[in-house]
């Protein structure tokens, strides 16, 4: 994989673990990627899908954007109609479903298409 | 799944050409040069180097294609001096360079941006229309191998180097490699570079700068240096405060 240039410009991407260094980027954001990001991040915490999907990653170069490499991942099925219950959250494929409620559905699909 | 994340972070955010259009003005300014040769480092699928298929308007001013789908509308905020320029040459190069005709270029591109950035969506998909239409080639290369035959001897215009959120991936001894290269070439030629790039020695959360470089050795001044101003890391709002 890359090896980003590690450094105070990757700040967004810095902490002890990638759990750690999920809820860093995305804070309390009331987005679709925030609630994402941090329902990835527990998830990676307490054993479930994410921990196994991100397995060998765990020390990846800061900048790595581990969790925007997955979700690109889960959207790329998303755009391919090999996953389709997402899409009610996506806006831009017309969803208007409450960002809140997507991180279950989203760790559905990333459950489903482990190694 | 487990494959994705072998997929690097790709996005080709088509905002930056506003703040790279600002940068030409200046260079054109400086330059008196006309006849631009657009070379771009870590380019992605090459979807700025199309910067004049697209339109772009201020308070008194226009520059682009004027019925272009993709409309930048005082998208560049502060003294903007438009100059008249065109550009007879594009290329490009990145390490993992994405094929804009393609279905799987598309798909990655689209993938990387956040469903709920509406606009940023559009504007990717306005441009890879256009790409589709006007293919831009991007080799497979690091800079500093791809400079070193980008840069030619070639007597018309002004090779302007440009490249965007992009070196704070590069290792220190790349930084180094590309600024020897322009250096080098610039002590021989004539040469501009615009850069949108953080500044480390900027405070955390700052916004990454809009620069240019002008080496003009035959006219036997020094370097010309210029912090242009700010722009947002996905291109739009361009804040300039150089006057």
């Amino acid at each position: 994989m890359d090896a980003p240039k590690a450094g105070a410009l990757n700040h967004w991407d810095a902490g002890e673990t990638l759990a750690d260094r999920f809820r860093v980027h995305v804070g309390n954001a009331e987005h679709l990627y925030g609630y994402a990001v941090r329902g990835m991040a527990q998830d990676w915490e307490t054993g479930g899908p994410v921990r196994m999907a991100c397995s060998g990653y765990e020390n990846a170069p800061r900048g790595s954007a581990i969790h925007l490499r997955l979700l690109a991942g889960v959207f790329r099925l998303v755009l391919t109609g090999r996953a389709e219950e997402p899409v009610a959250f996506y806006p831009c494929l017309g969803g208007s479903a409450p960002a809140s409620q997507a991180w279950p559905v989203i760790r559905e699909v990333i459950g489903a298409t482990r190694r | 799944m487990h494959a994705a994340l072998a997929v690097p972070p790709q996005t080709n955010e088509v905002g930056r050409s506003a703040a790279l259009l600002a940068g030409l003005f200046d260079l054109v300014a400086a330059s008196g040069v006309r006849r631009i040769r657009l070379l771009e480092v870590g380019a992605s699928a090459g979807l700025n180097l199309l910067l004049d298929h697209y339109a772009y308007r201020g308070d008194s001013w226009q520059f682009g294609f004027t019925d272009s789908k993709i409309q930048f509308v005082d998208s560049i905020e502060g003294p903007v001096q438009p100059e008249h320029f065109m550009i007879t040459s594009r290329a490009g190069c990145d390490l993992h360079p994405v094929d804009a005709t393609t279905a799987d270029g598309r798909l990655l591109l689209t993938s990387f941006v956040w469903p709920f950035g509406l606009d940023r969506h559009q504007r990717l998909s306005l441009a890879l229309a256009i790409a589709a239409v006007h293919p831009v080639r991007i080799d497979r290369a690091p800079a500093s191998r791809w400079l070193r035959y980008a840069l030619t001897d070639e007597p018309d215009g002004l090779p302007v180097v440009w490249h965007s959120i992009t070196q704070m991936y590069w290792p220190s001894d790349e930084v180094t490699a590309v600024e020897g290269i322009l250096s080098c070439y610039g002590a021989q030629h004539r040469l501009g570079e615009v850069s949108l790039e953080f500044n480390p020695d900027s405070p955390r959360g700052a916004k990454p700068e809009l620069r240019t470089r002008l080496w003009d050795p035959g006219s036997g001044r020094p370097i010309r240096e210029r912090r242009l101003g700010t722009a947002h890391d996905h291109g739009i709002p361009v804040t300039l405060t150089a006057s």
